[in-house]
């Protein structure tokens, strides 16, 4: 595969990105770890102040040697408040004072097993009470929401303008991706139009050429011939010029669609009729097998001619030999199925969905051996889609194509 | 006698073809037109010619 330099672009950026973004989600733990480890500290300091504050009041250490009562509890609670005040860690707590368990070895610790259970701060009492294995406990069960809480702002920016960046990427990349397919496309198109436009105009200026160097004045019937074919070739250079009009108005939205109601079996053999020569010349045979029984609808009448009369031109252009045209209708709950399918050259896997992108036309190197625009697919499925309809495409290589067309019925039909 | 130089042409646009070989021949070629490159190689086969021409 070629790698343009907006590939690469592309590709740098969306790096560059990928590793921002691993950045700022390993700065938002590296936070949270800091956070916690000052709680952690926080919780120990107030700990450690609270036993050592208790160990400077004898009086009470005394009567701890008994036992511990109320009054010692409220004690230690008094001073667990002051202290908490102290270092501005206010929040829920609750406190024990009991024996040491045996797996505990340092003088201060803090362990935490389950995730739902309140973090639990330990605190060895030898300096209070004489008797070994007396540890005061801290218990607090809003830990993680304190964190969370002390984090939030910066998390939740965060993540916002994280997604913003991220959207906006992805806009801008997506919006790049299709001008650049448009711009494609454009060149395609201009070198069709070129082509298109350059066989009538040289056949305009040879006539003139011819008439103008022969001598003429006897032959009226060869200024006839020619004045002929300089109207036919002008009239192909306008039909041209209407197309390619037709579509950017109806890209602008600016070609009303007319509803008037419809026989969708009338429309179709109007398509055919004005097809008659096109067949005829290429000995095309075309089979019908019009089951719909729902046909009515409201449509505007020339568009949707316009849309069968190209695709059954489209089925006799892109077949090798004599065309071989099946049409068929039928009915779908409230809808009328129009299928119009060939056995023709078919199309490609790859550029079935490219096929009703405006100016795309499916590659035959240099060689221009059907005419076209490749705008005639492009406003069909625009007209269907103006009728609320729908248009697919089933084809394979050398094996034909298939279009079918949904369209809504007047649904109060029976 | 000058002899004719001998043209095939090989155009598949009927007006163009036409145009092109009147206007070739007023200027003294013989020209023969054929509308696809199968016709023209059967020509090729079955007469020589000075020039062979296709778009």
């Amino acid at each position: 595969m070629e790698i343009t330099r907006t590939n690469l672009y592309i590709l740098i950026s969306s790096l560059a990105l990928c590793i921002v973004l691993i950045i700022q989600v390993n700065w938002l733990i590296e936070t949270a770890k800091i956070k916690e480890a000052l709680f952690n500290e926080k919780a120990n300091i107030v700990l450690a102040r609270t036993s050592d504050a208790l160990a400077a009041d004898t009086a009470t250490c005394q009567k701890m040697e008994a036992g511990v009562g109320a009054e010692e509890i409220h004690k230690i609670d008094s001073l667990f408040k002051y202290y908490m005040k102290f270092y501005d860690f206010t929040m829920q707590y609750s406190l024990e004072v009991m024996e040491k368990k045996p797996f505990s070895q340092s003088n201060t610790y803090n362990f935490n097993p389950y995730p739902n259970e309140p973090a639990c701060f330990a605190h060895n009492l030898e300096d209070v009470v004489r008797r070994n294995g007396w540890e005061l406990k801290l218990l607090l069960p809003e830990k993680k929401q304190f964190i969370y809480e002390e984090m939030g702002p910066m998390f939740l920016t965060s993540i916002i303008l994280l997604l913003i960046v991220l959207l906006l990427f992805w806009k801008t990349l997506k919006s790049l991706i299709s001008e650049k397919k448009l711009s494609e496309h454009t060149n395609d198109f201009l070198n069709n139009m070129t082509h298109e436009f350059k066989t009538p105009i040289t056949n305009i200026a040879l006539a003139g050429k011819i008439m103008m160097k022969e001598d003429f004045v006897n032959q009226k019937e060869k200024v006839r011939h020619y004045s002929e074919i300089i109207l036919e070739e002008n009239d192909k250079l306008r039909l041209q010029v209407e197309q390619v009009l037709s579509l950017a108005a109806l890209e602008r939205g600016e070609i009303p669609i007319h509803k008037t109601e419809l026989d969708m079996h009338q429309i179709i053999s109007d398509a055919i009729k004005s097809l008659k020569i096109q067949i005829e010349d290429k000995e095309g045979i075309i089979q019908m097998q019009l089951d719909a029984r729902k046909v009515r609808l409201k449509g505007d009448k020339t568009h949707l001619t316009h849309a069968i009369c190209n695709l059954i031109d489209n089925a006799l252009k892109y077949s090798n030999g004599c065309p071989n045209i099946h049409l068929q209708t039928s009915n779908h709950e409230h809808n009328i199925v129009i299928t119009i399918s060939d056995l023709g050259i078919g199309i490609e896997k790859e550029f079935q969905k490219k096929v009703f992108d405006k100016y795309f036309r499916v590659p035959t190197g240099n060689v221009h051996n059907v005419q076209g625009f490749g705008l005639g697919l492009a406003y069909i499925k625009k007209i269907i889609e103006l009728h609320g309809g729908t248009i697919a495409l089933q084809s394979e290589k050398n094996n034909g194509s298939k279009f079918i067309i949904t369209l809504k019925t007047d649904e109060n039909e029976v | 006698m000058k002899t004719k130089f001998k043209i095939l042409l090989a155009e598949d646009d009927p007006n163009l073809g036409a145009l092109l070989s009147d206007f070739l021949e007023a200027e003294g070629f013989d020209v023969k037109l054929c509308k696809d490159g199968l016709i023209a190689s059967q020509a090729l086969s079955e007469a020589s010619f000075d020039l062979f021409y296709w778009t």
